[in-house]
């Protein structure tokens, strides 16, 4: 490891001294759709590898952006986001380590790398109205037009917090120190709010946040099954079945705030009604009562464009397009719904029907 | 007995009435801040006009002033109540306490007097009660706030806001049944609150801006409701917002939204059910094409 970090080190030093006064100190690792960089008041389109540089203005309109820094930090930029890379100087003694950002507008998450090394008065990340200091944490920050901001600190791959932030105004201070707690400022002079534990969960957050789809993964201990079978015993059958059975683990999953229509713009939500929010210390599980269900699919289906999942003892089924419906049907009794959108004719029955008989037209 | 209140300018006045067939005649024009006050126990008991035929009953009361503050309790069955009511900023609170009461009314009526801002409180504790409600026929009436509150089976309501859609009971007292041409009831909030069976509503809304919740606790009650006029809207859920939530069975539910633009809003919350031979139905359309449409 150690022979790592020195390598990054020397590394980073060559770029120095190949790029002359501005090296790379990072670069664009995933692009989905388009973004900028201005540079010195230069406009460059955003490309897969492009070289990051301190003072670098890197602005999405209808594009997120991944960037991973030379210490493998990543900071992820969702639509219409922008950020300023102040200062980022990257050595193996992470006491000379520095990194400033403001943060303009839009949501980013910040997963730090060896950064959670330096000393916390190295780290500045400012927005228009707070100052955010972190030690080894991936949190999220959301910046509106008006400059409010939105802090989550998001938890380690084990479930508890990834570190501390300290968010902090002309008005005071606040730290976060478990994981989903939140604060927003509202203005440089107010002080944080009070800090809140979000009901929510990391799969929403980094669903929301996702620049490129993950490559497809399949478990080893398929791949080891897969290996053993003989091929001429291999039935396609077998494999749908396999497949449709994590599928169905997954959508058992699926929760109202999976819901993908919210995207980003739920922190957003999440920032105007922040002190209305119900929030909760823990358990997150839900209901785990089944109900079955034919003519769309569980979580959202594109062909209906509804979204199903179980909320308690509900069965909630949620379209949104130009008008929105949203059900909540107690989830023991049977249902027989006829869709009708656009001429386009469903029909969705769960739990075998028989006892309520809704239509829906939306025209 | 028979009170007979002509062309007054009241500032506040309370009658009690402790016998049945108590008559209360009131014509009120132009009065501010005014406060009235009325409390009939008995049966039979009638507020109305007193240009009314004493045996048919078929004028409503009419009061013109900003401010007004209404309140009346009948308490006991077969009343009738009919009314005409104009002027902003007022509050009006209702208490039926029996069976078999009516209560019919215009608010705003006269085309001439908005009623913005108004407050309107109707309780009920009773059985086969018949309620018919126009507000905003040809003056405006918005940001108002209205609350129905139901204890009791086998009630009937009608209830039109800035809407033409014919209601009978309108046409006969008032020789029309509602006339959108200028007239408006944007903001309106509306709070439905009913405990009870065989209750069936029958709910019109012409205008932007309208949120309506409804709880509805027993079996076989029916909602038909029409949302239209909301061309204004222009992002998510400024359209007619419509929150229903339903408890007991065999109910149904007919709700449109119907306007030149979308972003109608419409939650269904149903825990009760019906059964394979008698369904409990729901039928929703949310049309923007603004033509009619229906369940």
């Amino acid at each position: 490891m150690r022979h790592f970090v020195l390598f990054k080190t020397i590394l980073a030093l060559l770029l120095a001294a190949n790029a002359g006064a501005s090296p790379n100190i990072g670069s664009v690792t995933e692009l989905e759709g388009s973004a900028a960089v201005f540079r010195k008041q230069a406009e460059s389109t955003a490309k897969l590898d492009f070289g990051i540089e301190s003072y670098d203005d890197v602005r999405t309109a209808q594009g997120r952006v991944a960037l991973q820094f030379l210490d493998d930090s990543i900071l992820k930029l969702t639509e219409h986001s922008s950020i300023v890379i102040d200062e980022f100087v990257y050595d193996a003694n992470p006491s000379k380590s520095k990194l400033a950002l403001s943060f303009a507008s839009g949501t980013a998450r910040f997963i730090t790398g060896a950064l959670g090394k330096i000393d916390k008065e190295n780290i500045k990340i400012r927005t228009p109205t707070a100052e955010i200091a972190i030690r080894g944490t991936d949190f999220t920050a959301t910046v509106d037009e008006i400059g409010r901001t939105l802090i989550i600190l998001l938890p380690d791959e084990f479930g508890i917090a990834s570190g501390e932030i300290l968010v902090a105004s002309m008005g005071g201070q606040v730290s976060l120190t478990k994981p989903y707690q939140a604060t927003t400022v509202s203005t440089s002079e107010a002080a944080p709010s009070e800090p809140r534990i979000l009901d929510i969960t990391l799969a929403l957050i980094d669903n929301m946040l996702i620049v490129s789809p993950p490559k497809e993964v399949v478990p080893e201990e398929i791949i080891e099954q897969n290996k053993k079978k003989d091929l001429l015993e291999f039935e396609e059958l077998d494999q749908d079945l396999l497949e449709d059975e994590l599928e169905e683990d997954l959508l058992e999953e699926f929760q109202e705030l999976d819901i993908d229509f919210l995207n980003v713009d739920f922190l957003m939500d999440l920032l105007d009604n922040f002190d209305d929010l119900e929030t909760k210390e823990e358990d997150f599980l839900q209901d785990s009562t089944t109900f079955e269900i034919v003519g769309t699919s569980k979580g959202f289906d594109a062909d209906t464009q509804f979204n199903t999942f179980l909320q308690e003892e509900f069965v909630v089924l949620y379209r949104q397009t130009n008008n929105s419906v949203r059900l909540d049907l107690q989830s023991t009794y049977g249902y027989n719904i006829l869709f009708e959108d656009e001429g386009k004719r469903n029909s969705i029955i769960v739990n075998n029907g028989n006892d309520v008989t809704i239509s829906i037209t939306q025209q | 007995m028979k009170y007979s209140v002509l062309a007054l300018v009241l500032f506040g006045f309370a009658i009690n009435s402790y016998a049945a067939d108590n008559q209360i005649y009131i014509t009120q024009t132009n009065a501010t801040n005014s406060q009235i006050d009325i409390e009939q126990l008995g049966s039979g008991n009638i507020v109305a006009d007193n240009a009314s035929n004493t045996t048919t009953v078929d004028a409503a009361m009419n009061i013109n002033g900003t401010g007004l503050s209404f309140n009346l309790d009948q308490i006991g069955s077969s009343n009738k109540f009919l009314t005409d009511l104009n002027g902003n900023d007022g509050t009006y609170n209702f208490t039926f306490n029996g069976s078999s009461n009516v209560f019919t009314g215009q608010l705003n009526a006269a085309g001439i007097k908005n009623m913005n801002d108004f407050t309107f409180t109707n309780i009920v504790a009773g059985t086969s009660n018949q309620f018919t409600v126009n507000i905003s026929e040809d003056a405006d009436s918005n940001d108002s706030s209205i609350v129905w509150d139901f204890d009791g089976d086998d009630n009937i309501v009608f209830f039109n806001a800035a809407s033409d859609y014919t209601h009978s009971n309108l046409a006969n007292l008032f020789g029309s049944s509602g006339n959108v041409t200028g007239a408006d009831a944007d903001n309106m909030n509306l709070n439905w609150n009913v405990d009870g069976d065989d209750n069936v509503f029958k709910v019109a809304v012409n205008s932007p801006y309208v949120n309506q919740d409804w709880d509805i606790d027993g079996d076989n009650n029916t909602l038909d409701y029409i949302g239209i006029g909301n061309a204004a809207a222009s992002s998510d859920a400024t359209g007619h917002n419509s929150i229903i939530n339903i408890t007991g069975d065999y109910w149904d539910i007919d709700l449109i939204q119907r306007s030149t633009n979308n972003n109608d809003w419409v939650n269904i919350n149903a825990t009760g059910s019906g059964t394979q031979g008698s369904h409990a139905t729901l039928c929703i359309v949310q049309n923007d094409s603004g033509t009619a449409a229906g369940c």
